[in-house]
């Protein structure tokens, strides 16, 4: 009897041990998935930090997507928080890059650009008209004390709209290359206000058993 | 073609009543139908715009999944409810009364639920729920799903169309307020109302109706008694008929007044032809009396006078005496001796009273009444009697020898007659137009006064004297009231 429950407890304690593990170990893993994302996209804002001569849309993101990857720093113990911070951060400087690539030598227009332009400005339009349902769910996010008293979700409809009105007008001078970068440089701010809308809500709790 | 037309009220109230009827019938037809066709033509509106926004929303949804980023599976509910809000307000806001969003079939979820053109999306009801819910059930096998659901006054058109495999259904919703339901179907106040007021617009043809019968009808009878009796006159009437009525008394009085002027104007020229014929027939005799007289004279002084002369002056001085007794009674209209007495015993009397002439003419006078043992009527005995008389000696004097007169008499409701018919040639046409004329005479011994001096009498009395003439011979009609009139006797 004595031995039985001698065993027993040896299970018990292995078990727990184990557990014990398997959580440290996926707290490990998240945190340093965690790192590397802050390692990756610190490295991208250093790489797009070094554009010459940064218009005032470069500006705006480098500042917003800086600001976003320091709350996303701070929110690591949210694990869903971390993520649409970071994302919104990663959308920022993504559509730096596509500034930035919206600036290089344009080739000879084809019929199939026209087209293929049109189509993606269309796609990109429609996703500016939902930058302002998105900028007044982020608000609780973009105003919180962390951030910045310029960070107003208007600034990123004004953005947003302002890229797609150059993607437009970069159409009309049949730069189509050009309109669809800008245009694209357009959804990612939009793709931000997103992720920053969604981070307002409350991560969801896990499960209870019954 | 000619229509025929009823004249009669009954007829047209009936004619009008029931051609209102009709008209309220399809009238009701008509709005049932109108508003039946107006609804299905917005819910068939509906529908199209649900349909529209349902494809955009599935079109704007794989679009996202294709471009827009991260994937909305990977995400909690409430996440993917703000991108597919977004999403969702963005394609709606071009729908006018259109909402929609998602809905996720394990644990019927709905996502992404906005109504843009109205405000604040107001959630569904159960009812609504449930329709929905039975149309996204659909498209997971055909594809698309269409449902209306119509619960008493509300209409609500869901359209949903299946996004992918185990992704949901993409669904559009409008909402409608039913016409048919609040005039046909469930409030029927205001078709009962319709029918009241039917049945008052018909109560007030009736009424209309009664209230024209009974005025005309008034009028009428007032008519046929003024026709009667021209000193009727028709009673007080409400409305617009007492309006005729009282221009019809008004009339009536100015008739009579008229007449009166016309007889007082009719005696006037009457007394000028007196006048006239009274100076042209007491010269003649004057002239004989006074020739006779100088005659008388010369006689008288040559001391050869005889009787004859004295004679011939009393014969002239007893005809100026017949004419200045017609005269007399010519001229006395007032009747001294009125009071009700048997007109066929004055009519025997009277015919009594001629038996010598006829005799010399071998005339038969026959006396015939209606079966009445006497017929009394208000009248002056002798003036009437006398009538009678100038009548029978006329009509002797016009029949030819062993000719035969008919004497009649009779009643009548309020009147009684009496007639007197010769067996002569009758009365010239020419002659016709005068033979009441004072001293108009085709006899060279007639005075040419006793049918006139009867007319004047009758006319007195408030009765009438005419005459019917053929060529088997002429018959004077004395017509007389029965009893004494106010106006007649003036």
């Amino acid at each position: 009897m004595g031995k039985t429950i001698g065993v027993l407890v040896t299970l018990l304690a292995l078990a727990g041990a184990s557990v014990a593990r398997a959580d440290k170990d996926r707290r490990k893993s998240q945190e340093e998935k965690q790192r590397e994302r802050i390692e990756e996209l610190s490295r991208k804002l250093a790489r797009r930090l070094k554009t010459p001569e940064p218009g005032e849309e470069n500006k705006f993101l480098h500042a917003r997507a800086s600001a976003l990857l320091e709350r996303a720093k701070q929110a690591r113990q949210d694990a869903y928080l971390f993520d649409r911070l970071s994302r919104a951060a990663d959308d920022l400087l993504e559509a730096s890059e596509s500034i930035f690539e919206a600036g290089e030598p344009e080739r000879d227009p084809e019929d199939d650009d026209r087209e293929e332009a049109a189509r993606a400005l269309q796609r990109y339009y429609f996703r500016a008209q939902q930058a302002e349902y998105f900028a007044g769910l982020s608000k609780p996010v973009l105003s919180a004390p962390a951030s910045s008293p310029e960070a107003e979700p208007d600034l990123y409809v004004k953005y947003a709209r302002s890229l797609y009105q150059q993607g437009r007008s970069a159409y009309d001078g049949q730069r189509y290359r050009r309109a669809k970068k800008l245009g694209e440089a357009s959804a990612k701010v939009v793709s931000a206000l997103e992720n920053l809308a969604q981070a307002s809500v409350r991560a969801p709790e896990p499960p209870r058993l019954e | 073609m000619r229509w025929p037309v009823p004249h009669g009220f009954r007829a047209q109230i009936a004619i009008i009543s029931a051609a209102s009827l009709a008209v309220t019938g399809l009238a009701i037809i008509l709005i049932r139908d109108v508003i039946s066709s107006t609804e299905s033509t917005l819910v068939a509106g509906a529908r199209q715009q649900c349909e529209a926004a349902c494809r955009e929303l599935k079109r704007q949804y794989h679009e996202r999944s294709a471009y827009g980023g991260d994937s909305l599976q990977n995400l909690p509910a409430e996440a993917q409810d703000i991108s597919l809000k977004g999403l969702a307000a963005t394609v709606l806001r071009s729908y006018e009364g259109v909402e929609g969003g998602f809905y996720r079939e394990a644990g019927a979820r709905i996502l992404g639920h906005v109504y843009p053109t109205g405000g604040k999306a107001p959630g569904l009801s159960e009812r609504e729920m449930a329709l929905l819910a039975s149309a996204a059930a659909e498209t997971e096998r055909s594809g698309r799903a269409i449902r209306t659901g119509v619960w008493g006054r509300d209409i609500a058109v869901v359209v949903a169309e299946l996004v992918g495999p185990g992704e949901g259904a993409a669904w559009a919703l409008r909402r409608l307020v039913s016409l048919r339901d609040p005039v046909v179907e469930k409030r029927r106040w205001w078709l009962v109302a319709l029918v009241l007021s039917a049945m008052l617009g018909m109560g007030g043809i009736v009424s209309v109706w009664y209230a024209l019968r009974a005025g005309v009808a008034g009028i009428n009878s007032g008519l046929r008694k003024l026709e009667e009796h021209f000193d009727h006159r028709l009673p007080s009437i409400p409305g617009e008929f007492g309006e005729i009525s009282r221009a019809i008394n008004q009339m009536a009085e100015r008739r009579m007044a008229l007449e009166a002027e016309l007889r007082k104007q009719d005696r006037l020229a009457a007394l000028g032809k007196v006048v006239a014929g009274v100076a042209h027939e007491i010269r003649n005799p004057l002239n004989s009396i006074r020739l006779a007289l100088e005659l008388l004279d010369r006689c008288l002084k040559k001391g050869t006078a005889r009787p004859e002369e004295v004679r011939a002056a009393i014969a002239e001085i007893d005809r100026l005496d017949l004419i200045l007794t017609r005269l007399l009674a010519f001229g006395r209209p007032v009747l001294t001796d009125r009071r009700p007495q048997d007109l066929i015993a004055l009519a025997r009397q009277a015919v009594k009273l001629v038996q010598d002439p006829s005799r010399q003419k071998n005339i038969e006078i026959t006396f015939e009444t209606d079966g009445s043992a006497e017929l009394v009527a208000d009248v002056d005995g002798p003036q009437i009697q006398q009538v009678l008389i100038n009548l029978l000696l006329n009509a002797i004097e016009a029949s030819p020898p062993s000719g035969r007169i008919e004497v009649r008499a009779g009643g009548e409701d309020q009147s009684v007659h009496v007639s007197v018919a010769d067996s002569g040639p009758g009365i010239p046409e020419s002659v016709q137009p005068h033979v009441f004329d004072a001293f108009f005479t085709t006899r060279p011994d007639g005075a040419g006064l006793g049918l006139s001096v009867s007319r004047e009498i009758v006319a007195n009395h408030g009765g009438s004297l005419s005459f019917q003439s053929g060529p088997n011979g002429a018959t004077f009609n004395v017509v007389l009231p029965m009893e004494r009139k106010a106006a007649g006797e003036a």
